[in-house]
């Protein structure tokens, strides 16, 4: 199966069209100059389609970046560049002194660069998630994407392209039930790894949940080893020195009470 | 006091005058090259700092680092000035320590001010960048001054207003914190489902990314007015950059989807009723003209 990322040729006036899911993308190179419009529709969509095309219908908008060089497009498949909270569409609630694994997944940002270095000259998501606020009062806080998620628990035989999975376990030390409203994912600081399916997916994340104490989401060095061999697509936003990622999720796991 | 002064003066412009006309040159020259340094210094000095702290610091920090520097150029530049003048700068702060008493009864709204412009430092009630409201005027703050703040209001006018004005008066910081909420009133009709409406209002929340999920948006009834069911549209966005944009695209969805939904909206209606008989239209038109009966 071709991936949709990775480096391209464009002869003087050709033009591609990406299908990402949700995304159509047409990229036209003109003589110094590159050419990028888009459109998108239908949220989960996973059709995924790269085709020589005409350039991009008249009506949409284009972009003009101007270059000296370069002959080769680079599209690189990232992560969001917000941290994400993922609400279950169903309360999901973790029995005292078990673990669950749960599965997050989140739309894809497109990353074009040409020339010689490489240079990023547009980026956009395949899909713009909803925005929320994460924090412990209308004040204190930060701007995060929303996902509603299903919080699967198993991996499933869907393999997403054009979305990239984070599987996140979850380990209720206390022996009291847990129940799971929200999670919140540092994805600017973690990767984007192809499975041997063509899927993406990034680290896989843990969290230990332990009552009153800040429960941070540690990010591992590889996604789940469940998965199979992953290779490497294109690295974190943001450089990380410790394998803990010290965002507290205390106010995201809340304990049943009895 | 005065006296005194103006004797130190004469005696200093005496031992002046008696000096040779090329030691007088020397200290021409002397004064114009410590103004010409203090002026490059000056420039350097702040641009430095306003380069450094560029990236590092907010606006309204950067701002009071290169004001600290300059006057700390200014008074060195003037002292170095005098003494090469050969004025005693020690008895000159002593003279000047009882002339600021004399100075500060004669401009009590200056000092009112620079004293005003220390706390509204202190306090930050605001800082650069901030747009905030004061009385009728809504703008950007551009600088706080010693004497007064600088705004840009949204039709792009320069606005001063005084620092003890902003002490003794109401400020409103409408972006001072990170999101903000976005009320909107409308009525709808006693014939209209207000479960309908709800559901429509919660999707254009959904289909609009930039409207946030949480805070949850929220729709209460505000009262049962004579013609319609008055009611609140509450929902938050980010109030950094963007805000009005995005109320005033909700504002549009919701007369949208109003208009392509059929919902009922409530307005005033009048029911004009005649009467049935001569006698009785008679005696209607006598107490009034027309009936008009509110229908709820």
């Amino acid at each position: 199966m071709t991936d949709w990322w990775g480096d391209f040729e464009f002869a003087e006036g050709a033009s591609r069209r990406w299908r990402i899911g949700p995304l159509t993308l047409w990229v036209t190179r003109l003589a110094k100059e590159w050419q990028v419009a888009f459109e998108r529709a239908g949220e989960l969509d996973s059709t995924v389609e790269v085709t020589d095309s005409s350039p991009a219908p008249a009506g949409l908008e284009r972009s003009r970046y101007l270059f000296v060089q370069g002959t080769t497009l680079s599209v690189s498949a990232r992560v969001a560049d917000r941290p994400v909270v993922a609400r279950p569409e169903m309360p999901v609630i973790v029995p005292g002194g078990l673990s669950a694994t749960l599965y997050v997944s989140t739309p894809v940002w497109v990353a074009l660069s040409a020339g010689e270095p490489r240079q990023r000259f547009h980026e956009l998501p395949s899909w713009v998630p909803s925005s929320t606020w994460f924090g412990e009062n209308n004040i204190e806080g930060a701007l995060y994407y929303a996902e509603r998620t299903r919080a699967r628990h198993e991996r499933g035989s869907e393999v997403f392209r054009t979305r990239v999975t984070t599987s996140v376990t979850v380990n209720n030390v206390e022996r009291t039930p847990l129940q799971i409203e929200r999670i919140a994912l540092p994805l600017p600081s973690m990767s984007v790894f192809r499975d041997e399916q063509g899927g993406l997916w990034t680290e896989h994340a843990v969290v230990d949940y332990v009552a009153n104490q800040d429960a941070p989401v540690k990010v591992e060095r590889a996604p789940l080893a469940e998965i199979g061999k992953t290779t490497p697509v294109s690295p974190a936003r943001l450089a990380r020195d410790t394998n803990v990622v010290t965002r507290a999720l205390s106010a995201a796991l809340r304990e049943v009470m009895p | 006091m005065t006296g005194l002064g103006m004797l130190m003066v004469g005696d200093w412009l005496a031992s002046l005058l008696e000096m040779e006309a090329d030691d007088i040159v020397v200290i021409g020259l002397r004064a114009l090259l410590i103004v010409a340094i203090g002026a490059i210094v000056g420039r350097v000095l702040t641009s430095t700092v306003g380069r450094v702290l560029e990236r590092r610091a907010t606006g309204q920090q950067e701002m009071i680092a290169r004001r600290v520097v300059f006057y700390g150029v200014l008074v060195t530049t003037l002292m170095t000035l005098l003494d090469t003048f050969g004025v005693e700068v020690g008895v000159l702060l002593g003279a000047a320590g009882i002339l600021t008493v004399a100075v500060g009864f004669a401009s009590q709204t200056s000092a009112s001010n620079l004293i005003s412009g220390l706390f509204l430092l202190g306090e930050q009630p605001f800082v650069v960048g901030d747009v905030i409201k004061i009385g009728s005027y809504t703008g950007e703050v551009l600088a706080v001054d010693m004497l007064s703040v600088k705004l840009r209001t949204f039709d792009n006018l320069y606005l001063r207003v005084p620092n003890e004005t902003l002490i003794k008066s109401e400020i409103l910081n409408m972006t001072r914190n990170p999101i903000r909420r976005i009320s909107i009133d409308l009525r709808i009709s006693y014939d209209e489902d207000l479960e309908r409406v709800r559901a429509i209002l919660r999707d254009i929340v959904d289909r609009d990314p930039d409207l946030l999920e949480e805070p949850a948006p929220g729709v209460w009834v505000d009262s049962l007015g004579d013609s319609a069911i008055h009611i609140s549209f509450v929902t938050w966005a980010s109030n950094r950059g963007g805000w009005y944009d995005v109320r005033s695209r909700v504002m549009e969805a919701v007369a949208r989807e109003f208009r392509g939904q059929k919902v009922a909206l409530g307005f005033q209606r009048v029911e004009i009723e005649g009467g049935s008989s001569e006698t009785e239209a008679a005696a209607a038109s006598e107490a009034a003209p027309v009936v008009a009966a509110i229908k709820p």
